[in-house]
């Protein structure tokens, strides 16, 4: 499924314009943006949850070749999804 | 940092930036997801532009797999997007990385250990004058006493003379008057000495002074202060000389500027903002040191000092300098590897 079913399905749904719907996702994931670049999680009830999980800096050694690499930290975006999804999956 | 914002706290913002009601956002959302939500159960994955691909692995214990968009991972990053993996070298061996934090920790021990034995010196030396000072006043306690004992001394002759001879009370009288005036040259010898020993103190004071005036030939006006500075340990104590110090150092100290870090201000926007490469947080790392820890756990609020571009060698546009900080950061990481 891509955006652009979603964002029909969406205006049929709620009886609004695709371009009304359009402006709604972009501002969802500039505040999913700004408040996960601060390290704040994202809850969305019986959805699941967007958590910023920041990995400190580390050494990997590669054993074929003895070489060493130093890994930068970084800060990714994770989802965990929420026991309502979990179970509607597993069914 | 570290919050969970909630759904009304989502719905709230995403009202005020698309400028729709609450109860809009608040049906858009639930709507929105549950659209994805329902296309996972069915087994399609779900790709949103500006938010990232959901797709369904199958696996219980991570039922579903979720790929950020490109460029909204980059943002989420953004304070690391400088950084790039480095190979290190083979000469750079894992005791090396910890040596290079017990160097950091050893210089710190030496400076505090040379800054106690300057102390002890300071202090010594006050020790010596005071004991002088001290030599000085045992030697005016031991002269008033002998003229007080030879005080006592006559006034007994003088009660044995009045009561034997009472005819002879003018004859007496010479004899009084005599030792009367053997009390008031000790007297006299004692105000002497005393005045001879603030002589030599002075004389001593301006001997000091002179050498000082030689061996800092700086302009007259910071000579003066010099040399009021290591007069005052001879004639008072250390507090007094330490504010001389302070003001006179005070007045050389250049101007400096300072920045704060912040939630999402870090070494790296700093560096971007004042040298234009945010490779450069190095250096400003390096100048604040001493009281920052880890570079990635510097808590927002504290403040740190931006140094001179020139003091590093920092130029955006030289590829080595970009290189060489680079480097630096690798040594600074080190120390902190698991």
């Amino acid at each position: 499924m891509e955006t652009k079913q979603i964002v029909a399905t969406l205006s049929k749904k709620m009886g609004r314009e695709p371009k009304d719907i359009n402006a709604l996702i972009d501002g969802l994931s500039a505040i999913i943006k700004d408040k996960c670049g601060e390290l704040d999680s994202i809850a969305i009830p019986g959805f699941g949850t967007f958590i910023p999980l920041k990995e400190d800096e580390k050494i990997i050694t590669d054993l074929s070749t003895g070489k060493r690499m130093l890994i930068p930290p970084q800060i990714s975006l994770q989802f965990q999804p929420s026991t309502i999804l979990r179970k509607k999956l597993t069914e | 940092m570290n919050e969970k914002i909630s759904f009304q706290q989502l719905s709230e913002l995403l009202s005020e930036i698309t400028g729709s009601s609450v109860a809009t956002s608040e049906l858009f959302i639930k709507e929105f997801f549950a659209v994805i939500s329902d296309a996972l159960t069915k087994g399609e994955t779900v790709k949103i532009k500006k938010l990232g691909a959901f797709s369904p692995s199958g696996m219980p214990d991570k039922p579903v797999i979720y790929a950020p968009d490109e460029e909204l991972a980059e943002a989420i990053n953004m304070p690391f997007t400088c950084f790039e993996a480095v190979e290190l070298n083979d000469s750079i061996s894992d005791d090396a990385l910890n040596e290079c934090n017990n160097e950091h920790q050893n210089k710190q021990s030496n400076i505090d250990f040379e800054q106690e034995n300057e102390l002890s010196s300071t202090t010594e030396e006050l020790e010596q004058i005071e004991t002088t000072e001290e030599g000085q006043n045992n030697t005016e306690t031991s002269i008033t006493e002998i003229v007080k004992i030879e005080q006592d001394s006559t006034s007994d002759t003088v009660d044995e003379v009045v009561t034997k001879i009472d005819e002879t009370q003018e004859t007496c009288k010479p004899i009084i008057s005599e030792e009367v005036l053997d009390v008031t040259e000790d007297e006299g010898e004692r105000k002497s000495l005393l005045g001879l020993w603030i002589c030599i103190s002075l004389i001593i004071g301006l001997f000091i002074g002179y050498l000082i005036g030689n061996i800092y030939p700086y302009d007259t006006t910071k000579t003066n202060d010099i040399e009021i500075v290591k007069d005052i340990p001879l004639l008072s104590d250390s507090i007094a000389t330490d504010s001389t110090v302070e003001t006179a150092d005070t007045i050389a100290t250049p101007i400096v500027i300072t920045d704060t870090i912040g939630k999402t201000r870090f070494l790296t926007t700093m560096a971007r903002q004042y040298y234009g490469e945010m490779s450069f947080w190095v250096y400003i790392y390096e100048e604040n040191k001493d009281i920052l820890g880890n570079p990635n756990r510097i808590k927002p609020g504290t403040i740190v000092i931006i140094p001179d571009a020139e003091k590093y060698g920092i130029d955006k546009n030289d590829s080595l300098s970009v290189e060489r900080a680079k480097l630096k950061a690798i040594e600074i990481y080190a120390p902190y590897q698991k």
